[in-house]
C-alpha cells in the first residue's frame, strides 16, 4: 500500500446529493405525510373583505354537528402572545391568531373549526356565518400615508409606522454633479410559493407540547412557542422533517401556527392545518413591496459622487416576526465606492398582507435601485453599462470596505470583493461585444434585442456564531446534528462532505440530522444564506474537535505521536509508514476506555462557533431578450451568471441555487407580482393569475464562477442561497430598457408596458458601445 | 385540496356511462383530463354531487381522418393532437395544439372536455368556431350533430343537455389550398391566452379565398367567431392589404375586458396584430396549394 498518505477531501467536489432516492422514491417525510392516530384538523373561517368590521359570529349551524371538535371564536384567544413584542409606543400593534373585532385585510383569520378530516373541517367552516361592516380599504402606499390609519390606537396617529433617515443631505445637495438624475423604481409585492406549503402538526403530551413544522429555524419556533405558551424549554419540542422550500416565508410563525397549538390545547388531541395554495397566497408574507426613488449625482466621467434613496414600504397590516429590517437601505451603494449616500425610509401600514421575508430580503431591492442608478448615469454619459460600472466599482484593495456611507449611515463592512475581474470573466463569457454587434444588425432587420447588466453584492451570515453537534456511533458511522436546516438546499450531502473530509470517512459514513430541538444545538436555523458560512463551519469544525481525539487515541493504540497521525481512507496511519489502525478500531477504544491518560472516552463533540462577522458575496449577470416589436412581448433568450460565493463545497449544489435563484429573479422581472384590486380583493390567488417560472419557460444558464475568499470563516466559504435571485432581476430588467432605447420600465414587465414604451420611445440608439 | 363531498362513479362502458347520465342528469359532472373541473372544484367553485370519471371507458383516445374530416374522440388528450400526424390535416388544429396550456397539462386535459368547459380563456373553442367544427352528442337514447356555433351559449355554458355527453368532435380538413393558424400571445408557458386569434382560409382555384375562418380568444365573454371578418376576406384576392382590414374588423368587434393580462386597449392591439399575422400564415400555407 501507498506508504504516502494522500487525503482525500470531499470539499469542492459536486457529490451527488444523498437525500435525492428518498425524496423521489416518496419515502422522504414531510409534516403533512404524519397523521397520528386520533388527529384533528383545523380549517378557517377568513375575512373576504380586505377591511371590515366584525359585528357578529354565528356558528350555530356547526355547533352541534357531528364529527367537529372545536369551533374557536376570536374571544378564546384574545389572551395568546405572539411575536412581535406588541409596543403601541412605538407603532408595533398587538397580533392575535383570530382578528379582535376588526380585520385588516383579505384572508384575515376570523373563526377555526377543528374536525375529523381536513374535508369536515372545510365544510363547517363554509357554514359559519360573520357578518361583516366594510371600511374604506386602504391599499396604495402613497395614498395610504394620507388615508385614516388602520391601527387608530397606535401613537403615530396615522398609517406610517416609521420614517427613519440617515446620512449627509447637506453635503449631498452640495455636490458639484454636472450630472444630476432621479428616478423611480418599483418593487412589487411577490409571493414566496415553496413547492410545499406551510403545515403544522401540534400535540400536547403529559410531557409538555410537541410541534412538527416545515419550519426555516426550529430551535427559534421551539424558543417562541414556550415563551409565549408559559412552558420551561425543557417541556416544548418543535421537530422540523423534510421541508420542501421555504424562500424565507417559513423562518417566522404566524396566526395559524398558534391556532393550532390552541386548537391542540382546548380539543386535548394532535391537530394538523395544511395550508392551501390559496391561503398561501392571501396570508403569508409578501416579500419587496417597496417603492424607491432616488437622486444621483454624478462627473461627466460617469463617477457617481453621491445617491440618495428615499423608499416606502408597504407594510400590509401588521407586522410579522420582525418589526423592522434596514437591510436595503444598508446594502444601497451596491458594489460601488460613493462618496455620499443617504436614504430616507417609511415603513406605512395598508389593508394587504404583513410584509414578510422573501429569498434575497433587502438586498434584491437596493440591487434593482442601484443598478437602474448605473443604467441612468450610463446613458446620460454616454458611456457604456459597463464602463460605468468598471469607474465606480470599489477597489479590490479596498476591502474591509465601509459600504453605504460608511458606519455612520448603518453601511456593512463587506469582507472581501473583486468585482471588475467577475465583470471581465462574464463579458468574455458571454462575448459582450459580439452580442452588441449582434444587437446592431437584428435592429437592421427589424428587430428588438436588448442587453442587460447587473453587478450585485450581497450580505450573509446572520448571527455570527453556528453550532452544531457530532456523534460517533460504536461501529463507526457519524451523524451531525446541525441547527442550520434543509429545505431542499442538499445540507444532508454538502455537511457530511464537510466532515467525513476531517475524519477521512466516506461522505456515505456520516449521516446529517437537522430540525429536532430536542436533538440539535441551539441556533438560528437557515435564513439569509447562512448555512454554510455558520452551519458548515460549525459542522466541520466539531468535526475537527473528534479528529483530534481521535488522532490521540489512534497514536495511543499505534505507539507514536499524535502529531504523525493522519486520518484517511477510513484509516489513522502513521504518516510516511503502513502502520495504521481503522477507524472502527479508533472508535471502538474510545468507546471502551482504552484511551491514553489525560484523555477522555467517547468522541463526541459539539461546538458553538463564532464567526468573523458577515460575509458579501457577489456577482455579474447579463440577460438578452428579444421583444416582439408589434405587441410588446419579451422573450428571455439567454442569461449568463457569473458568480463569487467563495469557496464552493459542492458545486453542483451551489449551482442548484444559481438556477433557482435565477428563475425567481427573472420570475419578478417578468412574470411575478401581487395584484390587489380597486377594493382590496386579491385579484392574484392562485396560479392561474399569479405566475411563478417554470423550467420550460427559461432558456438554458451560462454559469461561471470567480473566487474571492472570506476571513470570516474557517471553509472561507460566503452564501450562494439568495445570489440568483438578486442580480437577475436587474438584469432581465436592465435588458428590457436597452432594448426600449433606455426607457423607464418597472418590474414585472410585462407585454402591454413594453407595447407602450415602444409607442412612445424613438428608436435612435444606434450602437451603444459607441458612447 | 378539500372538494366538497360528492359521487365518485367510474363506468367501465360507454353505455353504462350514458346510463348514469339518463338517471342522474344535472347533478353529474364529466371527469376527462380535470385539468379545469379539479381546481374549480377545489376551490369549491365548482360542487358536483356527482362525479362521473370517464377515463375507463374504452375505444375514446382516436384521431381519425376519414373523407376530408378530422374526428377526435371523447379522451383525445391535447398531447395526442401534438403529436398526431393524422392532425396535420387541419393547420389550425395542428398550429394550436402546442399553445394549449402547459405539457402536464397537454397530458391529461381533452379537446372535448376543454369545449364542453367554454371557458372563453380556452383555445380550442376558438380553433372549432374558424374551422366550422361540429360535436357529436350522445345520450342513451339519441345522437345529434351540433354546429359549434350552435354547441357553444356563453361562457361556462354550452347547449349540451344533462343527459349527453360529448362523443366526437369534427374537424374539415383543410383542402390542398387550405391553411391556418393560431397566435396566442401568453405571458408564459402555461398561462392562460392574453389573445388568442384562430384563422383558417380556404382559397379557390384562382386563389380569391373561398371560405374563411376567424375567432378569437380572451377578448370577449364567449370565444367569439368574427363573420364580419370573415365576409370581408370571402370572394377577395388574398393581400397584405385585405388582412389588415378583416384584423381591424376583428379588432373592433371584440370587447376585452381589463384584467392582470392587460388593459382592453392592449387586447384589441394585439387582436389587431395577432389576426393579421395569422392571416398571413395561413396563406403561405394555402397557396403552397394553387397550381
Amino acid at each position: 500500500m501507498n506508504t504516502e498518505a494522500t487525503i482525500p477531501s470531499f470539499i469542492g467536489a459536486p457529490v451527488q446529493r444523498r437525500e435525492d432516492p428518498s425524496l423521489i422514491t416518496g419515502t422522504a417525510r414531510y409534516v403533512d405525510d404524519l397523521t397520528p392516530t386520533g388527529t384533528l384538523h383545523l380549517a378557517i373561517v377568513r375575512s373576504p373583505f380586505a377591511h371590515a368590521d366584525i359585528i357578529d359570529i354565528d356558528t350555530s349551524a356547526v355547533d352541534d354537528m357531528h364529527g367537529v371538535w372545536a369551533v374557536i371564536t376570536p374571544d378564546e384567544v384574545a389572551d395568546v402572545q405572539m411575536p412581535p413584542t406588541p409596543r403601541p409606543d412605538r407603532n408595533v400593534p398587538r397580533r392575535f391568531p383570530l382578528v379582535q373585532g376588526r380585520a385588516l385585510m383579505p384572508g384575515d383569520p376570523v373563526v377555526a373549526v377543528v374536525a375529523e378530516s381536513p374535508s369536515l373541517a372545510r365544510d363547517a367552516a363554509d357554514l359559519i356565518f360573520v357578518d361583516y361592516e366594510p371600511l374604506e380599504v386602504v391599499g396604495d402606499v402613497e395614498d395610504a400615508m394620507e388615508a385614516p390609519p388602520i391601527h387608530p390606537d397606535l401613537s403615530s396617529g396615522s398609517n406610517v409606522a416609521y420614517d427613519r433617515s440617515k446620512g449627509d443631505r447637506q453635503a449631498f445637495d452640495a455636490l458639484e454633479g454636472p450630472i444630476r438624475l432621479n428616478g423611480l423604481v418599483d418593487h412589487p409585492r411577490v409571493v414566496p410559493a415553496p413547492m410545499e406549503n406551510r403545515v403544522i402538526l401540534a400535540e400536547w403530551k403529559e410531557s409538555g407540547l410537541t410541534v412538527h413544522m416545515n419550519s426555516q429555524a426550529p430551535q427559534l419556533m421551539h424558543e417562541q412557542f414556550a415563551s409565549d405558551f408559559g412552558l420551561p424549554q425543557s417541556e416544548v419540542r418543535v421537530i422540523t422533517p423534510y421541508v420542501g422550500g421555504a424562500f424565507g416565508c417559513k423562518f417566522d410563525p404566524a396566526e395559524e401556527e398558534y391556532l393550532t397549538i390552541v386548537a391542540a390545547r382546548i380539543t386535548g388531541r394532535p391537530v394538523k392545518w395544511a395550508e392551501t395554495r390559496r391561503e398561501h397566497l392571501l396570508t403569508i408574507g409578501h416579500g419587496r413591496a417597496q417603492l424607491h426613488r432616488y437622486e444621483v449625482v454624478a462627473d461627466t466621467g460617469g463617477r457617481i459622487q453621491g445617491l440618495w434613496v428615499d423608499s416606502l414600504i408597504d407594510l400590509g397590516c401588521r407586522h410579522r416576526y420582525l418589526s423592522y429590517m434596514e437591510i436595503t437601505p444598508r446594502m444601497g451603494t451596491g458594489n460601488y465606492d460613493i462618496g455620499v449616500y443617504g436614504w430616507r425610509m417609511r415603513g406605512v401600514w395598508t389593508n394587504r398582507a404583513p410584509r414578510g421575508i422573501y429569498r434575497g430580503a433587502g438586498r434584491p431591492e437596493a440591487t434593482l435601485t442601484v443598478e437602474r442608478v448605473m443604467e441612468a448615469v450610463a446613458a446620460a454619459t454616454g458611456l457604456d453599462p459597463t464602463e460605468v460600472r468598471r469607474r465606480n466599482f470599489i477597489d479590490p484593495d479596498a476591502f474591509p470596505y465601509h459600504s453605504s456611507g460608511g458606519a455612520e449611515a448603518g453601511g456593512y463592512k463587506y469582507d472581501t470583493g473583486e468585482y471588475e475581474k467577475a465583470l471581465d470573466k462574464l463579458l468574455e463569457e458571454c462575448d459582450y461585444e459580439g452580442l452588441r454587434q449582434e444587437q446592431a444588425e437584428a435592429r437592421d432587420m427589424g428587430r428588438i434585442l436588448g442587453i442587460g447588466l447587473a453587478a450585485y453584492v450581497e450580505v450573509c451570515g446572520f448571527e455570527d456564531w453556528g453550532a452544531a453537534r457530532i456523534q460517533v456511533h460504536a461501529d463507526g458511522s457519524v451523524t451531525v446534528y446541525v441547527e442550520t436546516l434543509d429545505q431542499g438546499q442538499g445540507h444532508r450531502t454538502s455537511f457530511a462532505q464537510l466532515v467525513a473530509s476531517v475524519l477521512g470517512l466516506d461522505v456515505s459514513q456520516v449521516k446529517v440530522e437537522n430540525g429536532d430541538s430536542a436533538a440539535t444545538p441551539y441556533g438560528w436555523g437557515t435564513s439569509g444564506s447562512r448555512s454554510i458560512a455558520q452551519g458548515g463551519s460549525a459542522s466541520h469544525a466539531a468535526a475537527e474537535k473528534v479528529g483530534v481525539k481521535a488522532k490521540k487515541i489512534a497514536a495511543h493504540l499505534l505507539e507514536a505521536s499524535d502529531a504523525d497521525i493522519v486520518l484517511a481512507d477510513g484509516k489513522a496511519s502513521v504518516t510516511g509508514t503502513d502502520v495504521s489502525v481503522t477507524w472502527e478500531e479508533v472508535v471502538s477504544a474510545a468507546l471502551t476506555g482504552n484511551v491514553p491518560e489525560g484523555v477522555t472516552p467517547g468522541l463526541d463533540e459539539e461546538i458553538h462557533l463564532k464567526s468573523g462577522g458577515l460575509n458579501f458575496p457577489f456577482g455579474m449577470h447579463l440577460a438578452v431578450v428579444e421583444i416582439d416589436p408589434e405587441s410588446g412581448s419579451p422573450k428571455l433568450d439567454r442569461m449568463w451568471a457569473v458568480d463569487d460565493a467563495g469557496n464552493i463545497i459542492n458545486p453542483m449544489l451551489a449551482d442548484g441555487q444559481r438556477h433557482g435563484g435565477l428563475a425567481q429573479g427573472i420570475g419578478q422581472a417578468m412574470w411575478e407580482e401581487v395584484v390587489y384590486d380597486d377594493d382590496g380583493n386579491l385579484a392574484t390567488s392562485s396560479f392561474m393569475d399569479y405566475l411563478i417560472p417554470t423550467a420550460v419557460t427559461l432558456p438554458s444558464f451560462g454559469l461561471d464562477s470567480t473566487v474571492t475568499t472570506t476571513p470570516t470563516n474557517p471553509l472561507g466559504a460566503k452564501g450562494i442561497g439568495e445570489a440568483g435571485a438578486i442580480g437577475s432581476t436587474p438584469a432581465v430588467l436592465n435588458a428590457i430598457s436597452d432594448a426600449l432605447g433606455g426607457a423607464e420600465v418597472q418590474v414585472p414587465v410585462k407585454p402591454e408596458q413594453i407595447w407602450r414604451a415602444l409607442q412612445a420611445a424613438d428608436l435612435r440608439r444606434g450602437d451603444p458601445t459607441d458612447g | 385540496m378539500y372538494p366538497a363531498k360528492f359521487d365518485y362513479l367510474a363506468p367501465e362502458t360507454l353505455e353504462e356511462a350514458l346510463s348514469i347520465l339518463h338517471e342522474r342528469g344535472d347533478e353529474v359532472k364529466i371527469l376527462a383530463g380535470g385539468q379545469s373541473l379539479i381546481p374549480m372544484m377545489k376551490l369549491r367553485f365548482a360542487s358536483p354531487p356527482t362525479l362521473m370519471d370517464i377515463n375507463r371507458l374504452p375505444g375514446l383516445s382516436r384521431i381519425n381522418r376519414t373523407n376530408g374530416t378530422l374526428e377526435f374522440d371523447a379522451l383525445v388528450r391535447h398531447n395526442d393532437v401534438v403529436k398526431s400526424d393524422a392532425a396535420k390535416a387541419n393547420h389550425t388544429v395542428s398550429r394550436a395544439a402546442p399553445w394549449v396550456a402547459d405539457p402536464i397539462v397537454r397530458n391529461l386535459g381533452t379537446v372535448a372536455g376543454s369545449l364542453a368547459h367554454h371557458d372563453p380563456e380556452g383555445d380550442w373553442a376558438s380553433v372549432m368556431l374558424a374551422t366550422g367544427a361540429e360535436l357529436v352528442l350522445t345520450s342513451s337514447d339519441s345522437q345529434r350533430t351540433v354546429k359549434i356555433d350552435d354547441f357553444l351559449v356563453d361562457m361556462f355554458t354550452t347547449n349540451c343537455l344533462p343527459n349527453e355527453m360529448v362523443t366526437k368532435v369534427r374537424v374539415p380538413a383543410h383542402s390542398s389550398r387550405g391553411g391556418g393558424d393560431y397566435q396566442k400571445l401568453e405571458r408564459k408557458v402555461g398561462d392562460y391566452a392574453t389573445v388568442g386569434v384562430a384563422t383558417s382560409l380556404e382559397l379557390d382555384e384562382g386563389g380569391r379565398v373561398a371560405k374563411a375562418g376567424i375567432a378569437l380568444t380572451s377578448v370577449f365573454h364567449h370565444n367569439l367567431k368574427v363573420p364580419e371578418a370573415e365576409a370581408a376576406l370571402e370572394g377577395e384576392r388574398p393581400s397584405d392589404e385585405l388582412f389588415a382590414e378583416a384584423a381591424n374588423i376583428a379588432s373592433q368587434v371584440c370587447d376585452p375586458a381589463s384584467d392582470v393580462r392587460g388593459s382592453a386597449e392592449y387586447k384589441r392591439h394585439v387582436v389587431d396584430v395577432f389576426t393579421r399575422r395569422g392571416l398571413a400564415k395561413s396563406y403561405e400555407t394555402a397557396k403552397g396549394g394553387l397550381t
